[in-house]
Formats: C-alpha cells, structure tokens, sequence
C-alpha cells in the first residue's frame, strides 16, 4: 500500500478526520507527523492509503475539517507535496 | 450514610466510571504528545469523551473545551469576554464562581431577578438591565442554593435579540436539565465534570462558541515553535497535560446518562426534594420551593444552620449549610444572616431514601 499523508495543525482536528473518513470507509490511522513535515513544530496526521487521497481530501473539504497539507511518496521512493 | 450534597459534588457514581479510572491509570500516557501505544490510547479516549460530550450537549468535538472544574471555564470564559469598562448583568442568584471573578475585573455589574421561582420577573428585569446598557450577560441555569432553574432559553433570545454576548453557568444543570448548545447560541456554557456528570473530581467541561482567551498559557501538543498559544479549539484552552485519568472516568459518566437519558433522573431528583419539602414544611420550617425546581431545595432552621447539618450527620444524613459559596442568592432570598441547610439530591438515591430521611427527620425535627 502507498501511504499519503494529510497533516493537521493539532490532534483534535486530526481525529475528527479520522472518525470521518472511517464513517466513509475509507481507512485511516492517526500518526505524529514526521518532524520535516510539521512546519510550526510538533502536529499529528491521518496516514491514508494513496488511491482513496482524493476522495479523502474531498471527504474532509465537505466535513469542515482542514488539514495542512498532502504528502505523497512518488514512483521512485520520494516524498513530495501534494498540490490540490 | 445517605448522600444530600449533590451540589457540591456527586459521591455516587455508575460503576463504570471507577472502571475507566482505573484502566486509564493503568494504560495511558499523555494524549498528543507521543506516538507510542498509550499516548495513542490516551489521544482516543480524551477524544472520545468530546465526542460524547458533543453528542450531549450538540455542539461540534472541537468546541469542547476541558477543564479543571466549572469555575476553571467560568474564570476563561469571563475572562474573554468582560473588560473594566464592561457592563454585565447577572441574575440575584449567581455563585462566587461568577462573582468573584467580575469583582477582580472590576466591571461595573447589574443584578436583574431577585424573586425566586418568578420566570416573568427574571426576564423582565433582565430584559430592563439589558435595555440599561449591559453588554454582557453571565447567568446561572440553575441556583445552586435554591434549585430554582432559571428560563435560561428566553433568556439566551433575550441576548440574541440585543446581539450581546452570554455565558451560561450549568453546574447544577449539566447533566440533568437539557443543555442544546448550539439552539442557545451562547458565547460559553461552563459546567463541572464531578456533578451531574457523573465524572471524577478535577474535570469540568467549557463549551466554546469560539476561541476563548487563554486563562493557562503552556504546552499544547501543537505548533510547538510558535510562542502564542495555538488560535484554535480546544488547543487554545488547554494548556499542559490533561487529566486523562479523570476524563476517561467522565466520558463514561456521559456515556451513562447518554444511554439512560437523562429526563428520568431530573424527575426522580425533583420527586425526592418535593417529598422532603413538603415534610418540612408540613413541620413549620420556611422551605424554599417552586415550580421551576431542581433536585435541590434550602430550608431555614430554628437553631444555627451549622448545628442543624451536625444533627443531620449525626443522623447520618450528609448536607451542606451556610452561603454555600453563594451569598448573593441569599441576598436575593433574604437568608444572608441566617444561612440555609441545604438538601441536593442525585444520582444513587431513590424514593426509599427519601422516605427514610423523612423517617429520622421525624425523629430530630425538634432539634433542628
């Protein structure tokens, strides 16, 4: 499986997501977002698997829940930003 | 023992909550702060008591705030929204809780509805010291000397309708009387965890129409290099470690009531205070009762109120008397100089008990 990542500014946010994307059978996991990744330092993401990433972002968009950004491992191993 | 403190705090819980004490205790560390097996489990169960308590009281997870007790949320709430300059009406039976905390402010305050029981007189006065010029409101739902539940919906139009911002202090009502957040359209809705929520001490719950100002400033789990506490809820309320332990003990306690309901439990409460009041009062005691009641009533004795409840413990009857960290609700009744003996009935006592308080009552009434 191809692991996508949706960052968040904070736990709670994150968790809303997940309890929303599991609503929509999409599997999700809370995790501590990788240290490069957290910007303002610190945050929590959803690790969602790379075929159902848009669905979830539209999921999150119709639900009121931001997240900060999407990340993507690439073809050849790299993670890269997500730009919707 | 039989246990009439309710308002102060609720000494019978649903075994479920020890439960969840004890097994957070046993299996959590600090929820946000790790990724391992407990901080997760941690992270899942504080959640999962904001989603319970979001589903009680409708409003959305992140506008669940916890505290440490309702004056904790009652202190970030007035602190958000009251200035010096500012002009604030409260009813005539606020707590300390509210008072004390507009007195250290310094704002200039208006007490509207003194007349106990008398819903037309409260929301006249309170519509009078609106049109005065207050531009915030802090109201109790429920006094938690008398028991007299206040029109807090009327009054929430009331603020609507004159677009002023209102906090609402529900810790006698949380958990009994219906709580809808969001029909309210209150600013905050401060309430404690250890009362009619069933939840341990050291929890408490502030609903938050929006960010409040923060009363703790600290650790939040989030935008860590940022020095301003983080703008959104509940991180903005939330500083330091949660008490985990405590919020999973609370999360079952509204789970319980979420299950059971929680209109059974207001009417058996009002049943057994009606049944004592009318006992007393039936004894020449001056009992303070009305339609719109609550579980709790407050009777004047015939000798110092202090010395009435010794005679009630000696009966092994448990119940608080003075101001009860409330004079001005005496101040409203006319009770400042005298004090009240105050009975509050909750969770874990029925009819029977009440019948059988009524019996040794009976017994000692002529000391009381």
């Amino acid at each position: 499986m191809k692991a996508c990542i949706l960052t968040f500014h904070a736990l709670t946010a994150a968790q809303k997501g997940e309890t929303t994307l599991r609503k929509n059978k999409i599997e999700t996991e809370v995790t501590r977002t990788p240290k490069w990744m957290a910007e303002q330092g610190c945050g929590n993401a959803l690790r969602v698997n790379c075929r159902d990433i848009y669905r979830a972002i539209g999921i999150l968009k119709e639900n009121n829940i931001t997240y900060r950004k999407a990340y993507l491992r690439n073809e050849s191993g790299r993670i890269e930003e997500l730009t919707i | 023992m039989i246990y009439l403190d309710s308002g102060a705090t609720s000494f019978y819980k649903p075994p479920s909550v020890q439960r969840a004490v004890l097994q957070a205790m046993n299996s959590c560390a600090s929820p946000g702060r790790g990724g391992y097996e407990a901080a997760v489990r941690a992270g899942k169960i504080v959640y999962q008591c904001r989603e319970l308590a979001s589903e009680l009281f409708h409003c959305q997870v992140e506008q669940v705030v916890f505290t440490s007790n309702c004056t904790h949320g009652l202190n970030m709430a007035i602190g958000t929204l009251v200035r010096p300059e500012s002009r604030v009406v409260i009813s005539g039976f606020e707590h300390n809780a509210v008072t004390r905390p507009l007195h250290a402010i310094g704002a200039k305050i208006s007490v509207a509805g003194r007349k106990l029981f008398d819903e037309k007189d409260t929301i006249k006065s309170f519509e009078n010291a609106i049109l005065d010029g207050a531009n915030v409101a802090v109201f109790t739902h429920c006094s938690n000397v008398f028991g007299y539940i206040l029109p807090v919906e009327k009054m929430a139009e009331l603020c609507k309708k004159h677009k002023i911002p209102f906090i609402i202090d529900a810790a006698q009502s949380a958990g009994t009387v219906p709580i809808d957040f969001i029909k309210l359209g209150a600013d905050f809705v401060a309430m404690p965890g250890h009362k009619g929520l069933l939840g341990p001490q050291g929890t408490g719950i502030l609903l938050c129409k929006n960010p409040p100002k923060p009363l703790i400033f600290g650790g939040t789990g989030s935008l860590s290099v940022c020095q301003e506490m983080p703008e959104f809820l509940p991180d903005r309320g939330e500083a330091g470690t949660l008490n985990v332990g405590g919020i999973a003990g609370l999360g079952a306690g509204i789970s319980y009531l979420l299950r059971t309901g929680t209109e059974h439990i207001l009417k058996e409460e009002r049943d057994c205070a009606e049944i004592c009041g009318n006992a007393l009062d039936k004894w020449g005691f001056p009992v303070f009762m009305g339609e719109s009641q609550s579980g709790t009533i407050s009777f004047v004795p015939r000798v110092d109120c202090e010395d009435a409840a010794a005679i009630f413990s000696q009966n092994k009857i448990a119940v608080r008397a003075g101001l009860h960290c409330a004079p001005l609700a005496h101040e409203s009744a006319g009770t400042l100089e005298s004090g009240t003996v105050r009975l509050s009935f909750g969770y874990g006592i029925h009819k029977r008990d009440t019948f059988e308080v009524v019996r040794r009552l009976e017994k000692i009434r002529n000391c009381l």
